[in-house]
């Protein structure tokens, strides 16, 4: 019932595909609670979250699990609240810790890269790949953000922030409209790499400029041509 | 002429569009020192079309007519 217009779309056992798998959100900030919310309206029924930061007054802007009602609380325990109303019936481990420092993880099958710096976004990309699963990437500041699904072996995040601190977010913030934006696309890509669709974002990324409505695919092995213009 | 697309605060005191006059032998190296553009500020580029991370484009070769775009990094969450 919950799912009926899901299934239009996917088909009736599309939830099979996605009920099935354990997935790892890590960074429950702008990107993290869209992503969250996204998954279990589409069915995912194993999740952990991890974040160690509880929420502040600045996340109200674009955050969407945060209120005047929790601030102070762990981000992952208010999360974990909301997705339970959503679907009481989902699974929900919740780690309010830094990535680095979770001890152990049942087995993931997917892991959602939601944090807000390169430091842990490599460890993420490092994990994926000793596991040998995919990682779903999401990254945004001011106008801009960019998504792609990373497999083992790419090193595409590796590639793309060698050498580098921080990104323009830094600059430009992070305002209300982009997170829910970027976060659907990550999930968009995610349900199309899981129905094998060809024209997932597979080892690319699409660099989103909604300033200028600039958006271009990089790392196309199979195409080797930007839709830039 | 060349065309150059520049993204966030690379279009800090140059404009989100510059046009650059081709010089014999120019390559993406060229265009960043022109546009005084710190190669270590960005993280892909695009040249007509062939996309990679700036230390791998450096000595591409630039056209007369060529359109490059220059996108910094992005990471926040």
């Amino acid at each position: 019932m919950i799912f009926n217009e899901n299934k239009k779309l996917l088909g009736t056992d599309y939830n099979q595909k996605i009920q099935t798998k354990h997935v790892l959100i890590v960074g429950l900030g702008g990107l993290g609670g869209f992503v969250a919310n996204a998954l279990v309206r589409l069915g995912v029924e194993n999740l952990t979250l991890v974040d160690f930061d509880c929420f502040t007054m600045s996340n109200l802007n674009r955050q969407l699990f945060s209120s005047t009602e929790v601030l102070g609380q762990s981000k992952v325990d208010v999360i974990k609240t909301n997705l339970l109303l959503i679907n009481p019936d989902i699974k929900v481990d919740t780690q309010q810790r830094k990535i680095q420092s979770v001890n152990s993880l049942d087995r993931i099958d997917v892991v959602f890269d939601c944090v807000d710096n390169i430091e842990t976004r490599l460890w993420l990309e490092r994990y994926a790949n000793d596991n040998h699963i995919p990682l779903v990437h999401g990254a945004i500041g001011g106008w801009y953000g960019q998504f792609g699904v990373v497999l083992p072996g790419s090193k595409i995040l590796e590639t793309i922030y060698q050498n580098k601190k921080s990104g323009i977010e830094k600059v430009l913030g992070s305002p209300t409209f982009i997170p829910p934006i970027i976060a659907n696309m990550m999930v968009t890509e995610y349900i199309k790499y899981i129905f094998g669709i060809p024209e997932t974002l597979i080892n690319k990324l699409m660099l989103v400029d909604l300033k200028d409505h600039n958006y271009s695919i990089v790392f196309d092995k199979t195409k080797k041509k930007s839709t830039a213009s | 002429m060349i065309t150059v697309k520049l993204y966030a605060y690379l279009r800090d005191n140059r404009g989100k569009s510059v046009e650059l006059s081709y010089e014999e032998g120019m390559t993406i190296k060229d265009v960043a020192k022109a546009l005084n553009l710190n190669l270590a500020d960005v993280s892909i580029v695009i040249c007509d079309g062939k996309d990679d991370i700036p230390s791998r484009m450096v000595d591409h070769p630039v056209k007369p007519d060529s359109l490059i775009h220059f996108f910094p990094p992005v990471a926040g969450g």
